[in-house]
């Protein structure tokens, strides 16, 4: 079944058109990768579908229903939940009052949420780090928090914007293991990353766009030896 | 210690101190027993300020014009019309609920934001003063004088001590509600939206709805508050309701005692009180200083100090300072 589909969107900011005419299909139960040279347009696709930005025309479906012109808050109650690249959290507030906030969005039940948010602590392994303020968190330690924030929506597809980006190569590593594993709880994941051997490891199924638009898709394997692809990331042979 | 011994304790301690607050007047003059029925109404007022304010980040400069409108609400149905006070109350704080769910609803239409919600909000209550001097019906500048009757239904006594346990009724409500925003659910996506409102639309939070509701319901319990303040001062003045000093107190007061506490707005007004009245004294016994500029010039240092080193407000400071002692690790069980 198709948990989400793309359109023909587009989105521009004045006379740039940062995303053109873009399509794209995901089923539920696998991993995405979206890749692309820095000012593809891959963040700004991320903002259009999880409802941040409201795109100048196309449709996106999410579960069947036509969400285009749902917010981001509405979205993230059927399912669709995104992280940021740089990560945004409650800085005044413990890390578990953080993935609290999350977890409300089931309950009304601060009591129950907060069982909820203990369990994501514990899957995601934080437990050490549940009590320290949000704001005096390490850049690993922020990711996974963002991570935990989002989780404990229980999200359908779940939308990760660059999760590496600052990570060295060990806690890359442990950041795959952990991506695997919330895969494997049933959820679909869509990643923007930039790092290759990441995309290579874990996408089942990679997008990659450049200037707006999409100019391959398909298995790792195939898309990265794509001559369009190497072309856009290594330049042209004179 | 665990957590039902420290409940016990809290419960003491406030028990205790209701009691103290139940017998004071009787133990001091009229004058002591007026200031501190002021006091309890600003920090009433406080209270209602820091709901929007405190827990939801609108920081609002123009809480007076919804104090001016349940006092001018009251006032006006009262002496009028003969509608009792406690109706004229709930009918201005109604009142006060639409000005600030367009005040909130207006803010986020437009994105206005910080400093310039600070600004518009200042505005509000500087306009609906403009208007009010202008306007004969409603006693222009002049202001409008209550009779001294004695109506207990109407809200009107003679003598300061019914409104002191009035007022006393109105402190313990704020807590009350406080308290209970504190633990719901909307009192943390209040603060979470204070604190990123991209993250908590991301995480499903009504960005736009927590603004309004909050601001509609800190309205309410202003435009409530201005009424009770104007019975129990038995005058009703344009420049004093709608005045800029009023909304300087109510920030003044949440900022210094500690704003999203439940206690913060009530200890940070009793302490600003102190200090007023402190000033009056002094400057009253010393003779020649004007006691209202002294006071300003002197809240004004306050709010720099506490900026740079209480920036969290006394309460959070107390409560840090008695975790450190405690054995006990889990804050959320102190407050």
């Amino acid at each position: 079944m198709n948990l989400l589909e793309i359109n023909s969107v587009t989105k521009t900011f004045g006379g740039l058109v940062a995303v053109n005419r873009m399509d794209l299909v995901i089923e539920e139960g696998k991993i995405y990768g979206l890749i692309g040279p820095n000012g593809a347009g891959k963040t700004t696709l991320f903002n259009i579908i999880s409802g941040f930005y409201k795109p100048e025309s196309g449709d996106i479906f999410f579960a069947g229903e036509n969400v285009t012109h749902l917010s981001s808050d509405q979205l993230c109650h059927r399912g669709l939940v995104r992280t940021f690249q740089i990560p945004k959290m409650f800085p005044e507030m413990s890390v578990i009052d953080n993935v609290l906030i999350g977890a409300l969005s089931r309950t009304k039940k601060v009591g129950l949420a907060r069982s909820e948010a203990e369990e994501i602590i514990h899957f995601l392994g934080m437990e050490a780090k549940k009590d320290t303020l949000a704001g005096s968190l390490r850049v690993h330690e922020l990711k996974r928090l963002e991570m935990a924030k989002a989780l404990a929506t229980k999200p359908k597809l779940f939308l990760l914007d660059e999760t590496m980006a600052g990570l060295n190569a060990v806690e890359q590593n442990q950041m795959i293991d952990l991506l695997k594993k919330v895969h494997d709880s049933g959820v679909t994941l869509f990643v923007v990353e930039h790092v290759m051997h990441v995309v290579a490891n874990l996408c089942e199924h990679i997008v990659v766009m450049n200037y707006g638009e999409k100019i391959a898709e398909g298995r790792p394997q195939e898309v990265l030896n794509n001559e369009k692809v190497v072309k856009v990331y290594l330049g042209e042979e004179d | 210690m665990n957590k039902r011994d420290i409940f016990s304790y809290k419960l003491i301690i406030g028990i205790f101190t209701l009691i103290l607050f139940l017998i004071f007047p009787f133990f001091v003059g009229d004058y002591l027993t007026q200031v501190i029925v002021f006091a309890f109404i600003t920090s009433y007022l406080c209270g209602a300020w820091n709901i929007a304010g405190g827990y939801g980040g609108l920081f609002s400069f123009g809480h007076a014009a919804f104090i001016g409108v349940g006092a001018y609400t009251t006032t006006i149905l009262l002496l009028y019309y003969g509608i009792p006070g406690w109706i004229g109350m709930l009918l201005g704080g109604l009142l006060s609920a639409c000005l600030g769910w367009l005040l909130s609803w207006t803010i986020c239409r437009f994105r206005i934001k910080g400093f310039y919600f600070a600004i518009g909000s200042m505005l509000v209550a500087e306009i609906l003063m403009a208007i009010v001097v202008r306007t004969r019906y409603l006693g222009r500048g002049m202001g409008i004088t209550f009779p001294a009757i004695n109506k207990p239904f109407n809200f009107q006594f003679i003598g300061i001590m019914p409104y002191y346990y009035l007022a006393l009724i109105f402190v313990c409500l704020i807590i009350l509600i406080a308290y209970s925003i504190e633990r719901s659910r909307l009192g943390w996506y209040l603060r979470a939206t204070r604190q990123s409102e991209e993250a908590s639309s991301a995480l499903g939070i009504n960005v736009t709805r927590m603004k309004v509701v909050s601001m509609t319901l800190s309205a309410f319990l202003t435009g409530v508050g201005g009424g009770i303040y104007v019975l129990a001062l038995r005058f009703c003045s344009p420049y004093d309701v709608f005045g800029i000093m009023f909304s300087v107190t109510l920030m003044l007061g949440t900022l210094f005692g500690g704003r999203a506490t439940v206690f913060g707005p009530i200890v940070g007004t009793f302490m600003l009180t102190a200090v007023k009245e402190g000033l009056t004294f002094t400057a009253e016994a010393t003779g020649g200083v004007s006691s209202f500029a002294l006071v300003l010039v002197v809240w004004g240092i306050i709010l720099c100090l506490v900026a740079k080193y209480l920036s969290k407000g006394i309460v959070p400071w107390v409560t840090d300072k008695l975790l450190k002692i405690s054995p006990l690790k889990d804050k959320t069980e102190l407050m």
